[in-house]
């Protein structure tokens, strides 16, 4: 579970506009805020540091499919199919909750973790933002975002992308991709990539 | 004896008392059994009812519990605003609804992605909630999203909270497939679709149709779909419909086949009954054990009733034991007391002739239970025996003469018998009480006493004799003749007695008369007659103050007087004249008759009695006594007696 008290923590607004790393999410109004405060994400980043799978090519992600074949694959793709055949592939791993694979309320899982024990919501976020960055997406057209999901009363993690001048995400809970602007449940609470992280509040812009 | 009877009628009364107070509070036990055992069988059903109505209460606020934790879920659901977004954009509207027609056949169309996306989440919150199938459904029963089949239109109703309208069961789950309203985002009055959801009916379920308490009780749900009840702690889906005008709400135990059953109605979530049932067997089993303790507790209560009757008994008994005992005792020591000072024999005999007791009279070994002929000799053992049965019979005391050998001398004894019965009518119990008293010497001083009043009278007679010599032997003579008709005439002793008495006395005048007028030859002169009959009045005085306890001086009187009423003094006739004064007449002239005189000779005895025979003056009756004795005898008689006055003279 994610505290949302870090909300109130990291309450402090920074000007966003002219940002290029800045993009609307869910009709909320975003802060930046230092990467410190997030610590859970700097720790993953770490680990991620000593343990990159993109960079092996040959590590095995399931039957007849490897680091180096997925991304040859996903790198003959683009646009809005790269992003569905990443959002499927990774979306084929079964969803298992923290405490189950961890013994943890909550753990943010690395690539390499992932692939073998697969994980739950910000998992896959982590790692289909890893393979969005392998294969040259922008950092800073990328969002891992955590938010609340008011249908199912429960805290959630999605991969924002920037395709164009539009902002997508990548869920765990359908293989569609949807804008970020129809997805009416979702409530943002933080945003993040290597680069910045963002608080977010529902507001009107002024 | 009194005081006794009084105090063992008290004993009987405070008995009866007992027994009837036992028995009135024993029949009072029995009565309120049979009422406890009557009244069981309604107070259990009463008792059944309560429970089942109490439990139906609670039963309904655990379906509203459960409706309402539902209600949260899927209300979570229908009122979220992507799906009201989506539908409202696709469903309020021909042109949606043709747009979404299109979408659904061109997985290219841009708009597909959402509708997927739509579809996926919720099919993931229905999973998350283990709702097994999640559908929308246009109100007209059109597929909306997702998919989902066997829906009724008129299943579609409604505009709040949702509905049950069917059930289905899947791997031994069962599943309620609700209905809920999902209206646009800018009104709540027309719904513009329904949520289809199966709902589990598990965990929280099954609670719902179970009691914490009562688990003799039965639950169930009848929807118009079918039965929700528990069947091994499962719950269970029975497809059934409902009769035609539903059950009987009321607050009593109906019977349905081997239940009783109680029912109410729900109207939310569902048109339905809620039903509260307990099996007979149950019932019959609550029944027969209460009817046990019922049992057993009165069997308990009347065990206690009869043993406290029983102490009380035998405490009564005691106490009246020692008090009767002490009375007893009591009266023994006063009766041995008694006893002691009394010179008489007594014992206590039954009337089979055996000895209860006996007093120190007798000594020597105890006689208790010995029959009485081997204490007395048999004849007058017999004799006392034969009288008692006669004694107690009549209950009339009697006393009896006996001679009875004591230390080899024969003794005579007068033994007094008095009845006695303990109990009126019960004369197999009687005893006799036998007083023995010793009158041998009483008897020998009465007979020596009679023989010196004799001896007394003999002098007289000798002395009157001696003054006329035509009287000597007189008087012997007509003792004889006395003797003599005693037995044909049958004569008391106390006659003979009396007879015998008079006969000696009977010339005592003569000692008053002057010698000279005694021996006088010729007729008297009136002088003479005076002086004569001075002499017997003075004779008559004399024999009065002779105090014989017998009639003598009457018979004396009257000897004079004939039966025709001729006679002197008195004239009397017949039966007037005593029995004694009528033999002694007879017997006076037939002994002067056969005596011969100055005057004349002596008549024969034959004579004598022909005489008599012919005079109606005396009773012929004693006259014939006197002839029976024979003629030959009597002349024998009075021949001895002749010739002894003879010799005399």
């Amino acid at each position: 579970m994610f505290f949302f008290f870090l909300l109130l923590l990291c309450f402090s607004p920074v000007a966003n506009a002219g940002n290029p790393a800045y993009f609307e999410l869910f009709g909320t109004i975003s802060f930046r805020r230092p990467m410190e405060v997030f610590g859970q994400w700097i720790n993953v980043q770490k680990r991620n540091s000593v343990s990159r799978i993109f960079s092996n090519s040959g590590i095995k992600l399931r039957v007849h499919e490897n680091t180096a074949s997925f991304l040859s694959k996903a790198s003959k793709l683009t646009g809005m199919q790269r992003l569905h055949y990443i959002n499927t592939f990774w979306n084929r791993y079964p969803y298992i909750q923290d405490i189950k694979n961890w013994g943890q309320n909550d753990y943010w899982a690395i690539p390499s973790e992932f692939i073998k024990k697969s994980g739950d919501c910000e998992d896959y976020a982590i790692i289909k933002y890893y393979t969005l960055l392998a294969l040259g997406q922008p950092d800073d057209t990328m969002r891992i975002v955590v938010l609340k999901d008011t249908l199912r009363k429960l805290a959630h993690a999605v991969l924002a992308v920037k395709e164009g001048d539009k902002v997508f995400i990548l869920d765990n809970v359908s293989n569609a991709i949807v804008s970020h602007d129809r997805l009416l449940h979702y409530v943002p609470a933080y945003s993040l990539n290597q680069g910045y992280a963002f608080v977010h509040m529902k507001g009107r812009k002024l | 004896m009194q005081k006794d009877n009084l105090s063992f009628s008290r004993h009987k009364k405070h008995l009866l008392l007992l027994l009837a107070g036992t028995v009135l509070i024993l029949m009072t036990a029995v009565a309120f059994t049979i009422t406890a055992l009557t009244e069981k069988k309604a107070a259990l059903m009463s008792s059944a009812a309560d429970t089942c109505r109490e439990e139906l209460a609670l039963f309904n606020d655990r379906l509203a519990e459960w409706k309402d934790s539902t209600q949260a879920v899927i209300s979570s659901i229908s009122q979220e605003n992507l799906f009201r977004v989506f539908i409202t954009d696709y469903a309020s509207s021909k042109s949606g609804l043709d747009r979404l027609d299109a979408l659904k056949n061109d997985i290219n169309a841009p708009e597909y992605e959402f509708f997927q996306y739509i579809q996926d989440v919720l099919n993931d919150v229905a999973r998350m909630h283990g709702i097994r199938n999640a559908a929308l459904l246009l109100p007209d029963g059109r597929p909306f999203l997702g998919e989902t089949s066997g829906v009724e239109k008129n299943a579609l109703t409604g505009t709040s909270n949702f509905r049950i309208f069917s059930c289905t069961e899947e791997n031994g789950n069962v599943y309620a497939r609700t209905a809920t309203a999902v209206f646009p985002l800018n009104s709540e009055e027309k719904p513009n679709a329904y949520l289809i959801l199966d709902v589990p009916l598990d965990a929280g379920f099954d609670k719902v149709l179970s009691s914490t308490t009562h688990h003799e009780i039965q639950y169930s749900l009848l929807l118009p779909a079918g039965k929700l009840s528990l069947s091994g702690g499962k719950v269970l889906f029975t497809p059934e419909t409902l009769p035609a005008g539903g059950f009987d709400e009321g607050s009593f135990l109906e019977e349905h086949g081997q239940e009783f059953c109680m029912y109410t109605a729900v109207h939310d979530p569902a048109e339905g009954f809620m039903r509260a049932s307990i099996s007979k067997d149950i019932l019959e089993g609550r029944e027969a054990k209460a009817k046990w303790d019922v049992l057993i507790f009165a069997i308990t209560v009347m065990t206690a009733i009869i043993l406290l009757a029983l102490v009380l008994y035998f405490a009564e008994t005691a106490a009246n034991e020692t008090k009767l005992n002490r009375r007893i005792s009591q009266q023994s020591f006063l009766l041995q007391s008694i006893n002691s000072s009394v010179e008489n024999g007594i014992v206590l005999m039954d009337r089979r002739g055996m000895v209860l007791y006996k007093n120190k009279y007798f000594p020597g070994e105890e006689w208790e239970r010995t029959p009485l002929d081997s204490i007395f000799p048999a004849g007058a053992a017999a004799t006392i025996i034969s009288k008692t049965g006669e004694v107690t019979e009549a209950l009339k005391p009697a006393t009896i003469e006996t001679f009875i050998e004591e230390n080899g001398e024969k003794r005579l004894f007068r033994v007094a018998l008095f009845p006695y019965v303990p109990e009126r009518g019960k004369s197999a119990d009687a005893l006799s009480v036998i007083q023995f008293t010793d009158i041998t010497i009483f008897r020998k001083r009465a007979i020596e006493q009679k023989r010196r009043m004799e001896n007394l009278l003999d002098v007289f007679a000798c002395a009157m004799e001696s003054v006329d010599k035509g009287f000597r032997g007189q008087t012997r003579k007509m003792l004889a003749v006395i003797d003599l008709i005693r037995i044909p005439l049958g004569l008391s002793s106390d006659e003979v007695q009396t007879l015998s008495i008079a006969a000696r006395l009977q010339g005592i005048s003569k000692l008053f008369i002057p010698h000279d007028l005694v021996v006088k030859q010729g007729k008297l002169t009136d002088e003479e007659k005076a002086r004569i009959a001075q002499a017997n009045t003075i004779a008559g005085h004399m024999v009065q103050n002779f105090d014989f306890r017998l009639p003598v001086s009457t018979t004396l009187d009257q000897s004079g007087e004939r039966i025709d009423g001729t006679g002197r003094p008195n004239g009397l006739k017949g039966d007037e004249i005593l029995a004694t004064a009528k033999i002694l007449a007879v017997v006076t002239s037939f002994c002067a008759m056969t005596s011969p005189r100055a005057y004349r000779a002596a008549y024969t005895a034959s004579e004598a009695i022909e005489t008599l025979s012919s005079d109606r003056g005396y009773d012929q009756t004693i006259v014939a006594g006197l002839a029976h004795a024979g003629t030959e005898t009597l002349e024998k008689l009075i021949a001895a007696e002749n010739i002894e006055r003879l010799n005399l003279a």
